[in-house]
C-alpha cells in the first residue's frame, strides 16, 4: 500500500517536528502572559 | 507667603508635613502646605515665638503632620502615612516536577536503553519524598526499567536451531542436532519473566508518584511572591520538553505524555491546550492522508 512506501522514518520525523511546533506554541504562549 | 525663618525645627516639620500629604490631590496638598507656613511665619511675625521652646510649643499647638492630613484628607484620598499594603502572596501546593519527571524516566525513559532509566534512578534517590524501602523498590524492581527487556527481547533474544542428518548406509537413524544461541527460559517462564519487567516497574511507578504526592500535599504550602512568580512549574517544563525533546528520543509515546503533561496543567488555558494538542496531531495525520490518498488513486 502507498502508506508504507513512505517508511517509517519520515513519517516518526513528521510526528516529532509536529511535536516541537506545539512545545514551542505552548512556550511562547506562556511567555506572553508573564 | 513663603517661610522666612530657616529653622531646622521648622524645616523638619514641613519636610514631614509635605511627606505625608504625599497622596491628597495636588491643589489640596498645596493649599495645606501653604496654609500651615502662614501660619508658622504669622506667628514668627508676631514675636509670639521667641526661643525653641515656644517654636515647640508652636509646632505642637498646630498638631503632627500625619494628623493634619489625617482630618484634610476626604474619602477616597490616598492614606500616605499608612503603611503600604503588603504584596499579595500567592501560595502553591509544594512541586513535584522531581519526583514526575523520576517516575517518567523509570518507565518511558527505560526506552532510551540504559541511560535514562540510570539517570531516573539518580532523581529517586536525590527526593526526599521517598523512603529508604522504595527507593530500593524502584531501583531493584527492576534494573533497567521495562524499556530494557524490550530492548534485550529485541536484540539478544536467544535462539534455537536445529539440523538434521540421515544416518550412512548401515543405520536408518535421523540424527538432529540443535544449538542454541544466547539464554532462553522455557517459554511460561520467559513469557511471564517479560511479562512482570514489564508490569510491575509501572506499578511501582505509579505508588512511588501515588505516595510522593500524599507527602507532598502534607507539606505546608509554598509562597509565591508576584515579583517571582513563575508560570513555570514542573508539569509545564515536562510537558514542553516531552512534546519537544522527548519524541526524537522516544517517537509518538513522549509527545502524547507531553500533551498529558499540558493538559494537566492549570497554567494554559483549554483552547491553548486544543491548538497544542492539534498541533502535535498533525504528524498522525500523515499517516492517515497517505491512506486517503491511496484510496483515492485505487479509485480513479
Amino acid at each position: 500500500m502507498a502508506i508504507f512506501d513512505i517508511g517509517i522514518i519520515p513519517v516518526l520525523f513528521a510526528f516529532w517536528f509536529s511535536g516541537v511546533v506545539a512545545a514551542v506554541y505552548l512556550t511562547v504562549r506562556l511567555q506572553m502572559r508573564r | 507667603m513663603e517661610h522666612t525663618v530657616s529653622d531646622p525645627l521648622v524645616d523638619d516639620y514641613l519636610r514631614r508635613l509635605d511627606v505625608a500629604a504625599a497622596g491628597l490631590p495636588p491643589d489640596r496638598r498645596e493649599d495645606l502646605l501653604g496654609g500651615i507656613r502662614e501660619h508658622i511665619d504669622a506667628a514668627i511675625a508676631s514675636g509670639e515665638v521667641t526661643d525653641e521652646a515656644s517654636l515647640r510649643a508652636l509646632l505642637d499647638r498646630i498638631g503632627e503632620p500625619e494628623e493634619i492630613v489625617a482630618a484634610a484628607a476626604e474619602p477616597g484620598d490616598v492614606q500616605p502615612w499608612a503603611p503600604p499594603p503588603a504584596p499579595t502572596v500567592y501560595y502553591r501546593r509544594p512541586g513535584m516536577g522531581l519526583e514526575i519527571a523520576a517516575v517518567l524516566l523509570l518507565t518511558l525513559g527505560s526506552l532510551l536503553f540504559v541511560v535514562g532509566w540510570l539517570a531516573g534512578i539518580v532523581m529517586v534517590w536525590s527526593s526526599r519524598r521517598w523512603t529508604l524501602a522504595e527507593k530500593l523498590v524502584a531501583t531493584l524492581v527492576f534494573p533497567g526499567g521495562p524499556g530494557l527487556v524490550l530492548w534485550l527481547s529485541a536484540v539478544a533474544v536467544g535462539q534455537t536451531m536445529c539440523t538434521t542428518t540421515s544416518g550412512d548406509g548401515a543405520s536408518t537413524d535421523v540424527v538432529e542436532t540443535c544449538t542454541s544461541t544466547g539464554f532462553s527460559l522455557p517459554a511460561p517462564f520467559g513469557a511471564l519473566a517479560v511479562l512482570l519487567w514489564l508490569v510491575l516497574p509501572l506499578v511501582v511507578a505509579g505508588v512511588l508518584l501515588h505516595r510522593a504526592r500524599r507527602r507532598a500535599d502534607s507539606e505546608p504550602p509554598v509562597p509565591v511572591y508576584p515579583a517571582t512568580r513563575s508560570r513555570w512549574g514542573g508539569l509545564e517544563i515536562a510537558a514542553v520538553l516531552l512534546l519537544g525533546v522527548g519524541g526524537f528520543l522516544v517517537p509518538v509515546v513522549a509527545p502524547l505524555a507531553g500533551l498529558f503533561c499540558a493538559w494537566m496543567s492549570s497554567q494554559w488555558t483549554r483552547a491553548e491546550k486544543w491548538v497544542a494538542t492539534a498541533i502535535a496531531s498533525m504528524g498522525l495525520m500523515i499517516p492517515v492522508l497517505g491512506l486517503a490518498f491511496a484510496a483515492l488513486a485505487r479509485t480513479s
